[in-house]
């Protein structure tokens, strides 16, 4: 392998790096989005991740040639570095996309759950009974 | 950060639940959840990192401006209602019909016309005294009704300071309360409702003006008469006074009936003490001037007997009071003066007795002429009062309108946003699973530079 092609590699890796940092960002800004109910801004970090998403899958396959066809002699410490800096922002994507995916469970079956109950409403409120009990419910089926 | 994210989530949605849950109960107004985002850290692998947001809290959205435009305009609806029912009662009295005062009076003038052709029938000089005893009883009745609804607003009066009185306590009562809410960093917005309710109910009575203090809401009357100090309510009474009417006094025993506007007490006060008032002031003084016309032209003739005319109605001295006291003085027929000469047969006084009806009173007005004025007012005070309800229940609703839009929850809204959330949501899912399989291929590429 020649030195070009060594850098052209590592040019892919770092850029590959810079992609997965720019979408551990969106995941915590998305996450942001939906604990403040900021549905413009939610939509809009989705729709980021999935053009990084779209990236990220496109390059994976060309550096992870290119770290395969390094061997003997061992990898620069330059390429250690960047492999290291891969592995740790790919560590940190994993867990994160495992807090994103569980705020989206739980959040999602609860909007699930309130939309039915807007779909359902229409009339249904009833006052409670008794003199003093002025409140209304509201019951529908689910 | 996750945990963060989802007690903030959690806290967002119990707030639409609570919204939508209570999208119909009067006076709810829409809250939001107070979020503070965090500083953001660095991670390994140089990934910054949101550290979420904190729930700090929730808070209701109010306009304070239309909240108050509310209570003026719920004041001004109130006083034109309580205007327009009394004017309701008053009026059937005051339109032409078989017994009114004006249908009454062209009775007897035509009765005594009718006698002009015939001086001497008895059966004519009856029907004189019958036309002349239902125009008095006219007179009375018109009093009456005034004078009842008057008793009737009197009543309210006392009904009305007694409302106040229990609102302005549990007014009073949430003072504190929210105070202590507050002190905790919390919006009180349940409690803000309820005394906001309170005070709405209270500006249905009464004109109120509302400042806020360190101590809660101080309310006072328009005049400036303190209602509500902090925790302190300040007690309002109702006694009757000289004039026989109800009148409120504030703690310290001032009257301030005159000076309460607005609401239902200040509708009835005014409809009672300017509007009835004057009508019956009015009435008095054409049923005094009217009899004292007729004794007028009754005295200038001569009864069947020869004798110089006696009064043909009893009016009182004073002429307030006349309407309601005015009768036929005369029960014998004989006594009707229709002689000129003190002959029997003659007539002659009779076009005197007629004469009444189109002469002038003291007033300037005819007879006729000042019933049809009174008539003319009733109607245009009704009218008024029913224009005045009328605009001020549109703007009502209009206020109410836009403070539910502010305010209020909208169902229709809070569905449409929760189908794009969901929408979002399917497309971060996937967002989701692709990261998972660019994981699976990234961790292989560290596997394979190791090896």
């Amino acid at each position: 392998m020649n030195n070009a092609t060594l850098q052209s590699r590592d040019q892919i890796a770092a850029s590959y790096l810079q992609q997965m940092q720019a979408l551990a960002f969106e995941i915590s800004v998305a996450m942001d989005a939906i604990a403040a109910n900021a549905l413009p801004k939610f939509q809009e970090s989705v729709a980021r991740q999935e053009m990084l998403c779209a990236g990220l899958a496109s390059m994976a396959n060309t550096v992870s040639n290119g770290f395969r066809a390094l061997d003997h002699p061992l990898p620069s410490s330059a390429d250690a570095e960047i492999q290291r800096k891969i592995r740790a922002a790919s560590g940190a994507i994993r867990e994160l996309n495992l807090q994103y995916a569980a705020l989206l469970k739980h959040s999602g079956k609860s909007i699930a759950l309130l939309a039915l109950l807007c779909r359902s409403h229409q009339g249904q409120f009833q006052e409670a009974r008794g003199s003093r009990l002025k409140h209304q419910t509201w019951s529908c089926e689910m | 950060m996750a945990v963060q994210s989802l007690n903030a989530a959690s806290g967002e949605l119990q707030v639409t639940n609570n919204n939508i849950a209570n999208a119909n109960t009067p006076g709810y107004t829409r809250q939001v959840a107070v979020l503070q985002e965090a500083a953001p850290i660095t991670s390994a692998g140089n990934i910054a990192v949101g550290q979420g947001v904190q729930l700090t809290g929730y808070q209701s959205v109010r306009d304070e401006l239309l909240q108050a435009q509310i209570q003026q305009q719920t004041q001004a609806q109130s006083g034109a209602n309580a205007q327009l029912s009394s004017m309701q009662q008053i009026q059937p009295t005051f339109t032409t019909s078989t017994q009114d005062i004006g249908t009454e009076m062209s009775a007897l003038f035509s009765s005594i016309s009718s006698l002009s052709t015939n001086p001497t029938s008895s059966t004519s000089r009856q029907a004189v005294l019958a036309a002349g005893q239902s125009l008095a009883t006219a007179f009375n009745t018109a009093s009456s009704t005034l004078t009842s609804q008057q008793a009737t607003l009197n009543s309210q009066v006392t009904q009305d300071v007694s409302q106040i009185n229990q609102l302005t306590k549990q007014i009073a009562a949430l003072n504190p309360q929210i105070a202590a809410v507050k002190a905790t960093g919390q919006d009180g917005g349940a409690l803000q409702d309820q005394q906001d309710q309170l005070v709405l109910s209270l500006s249905k009575i009464t004109s109120v003006s509302v400042t806020q203090t360190q101590n809660g809401e101080t309310l006072t009357t328009g005049n400036g008469t303190p209602l509500v100090v902090g925790s302190q309510s300040l007690a309002l009474q109702a006694t009757t006074g000289s004039d026989g009417m109800t009148h409120v006094l504030d703690r310290n025993g001032a009257d301030i009936t005159s000076s309460l506007t607005g609401g239902d007490l200040g509708g009835s006060i005014q409809t009672r003490d300017q509007t009835i008032s004057g009508l019956l002031k009015q009435l008095d003084t054409l049923a005094n001037q009217f009899g004292t016309a007729m004794n007028a032209a009754q005295a200038s003739g001569y009864d069947q007997n020869g004798n110089a005319g006696q009064n043909l109605f009893t009016v009182s001295s004073t002429v307030a009071g006349s309407a309601a006291s005015i009768k036929m003085a005369v029960t014998d027929p004989a006594l009707i003066a229709a002689s000129s000469d003190g002959s029997s047969g003659s007539n002659g006084n009779l076009t005197n007795l007629s004469a009444v009806q189109t002469s002038a009173l003291a007033s300037g007005q005819t007879p006729g002429d000042a019933y049809a004025s009174l008539v003319y007012q009733v109607g245009s005070l009704t009218s008024n009062a029913n224009a005045e309800s009328t605009a001020t229940t549109s703007s009502l609703l209009q206020l109410n309108d836009q403070l539910s839009s502010a305010t209020g929850v909208s169902i229709d809204e809070e569905s449409a946003n929760l189908i794009t959330y969901q929408q979002a949501y399917e497309a971060a899912a996937r967002v989701v699973s692709t990261i998972q399989s660019l994981f699976s291929v990234t961790m292989a590429m560290g596997t394979a530079a190791a090896e």
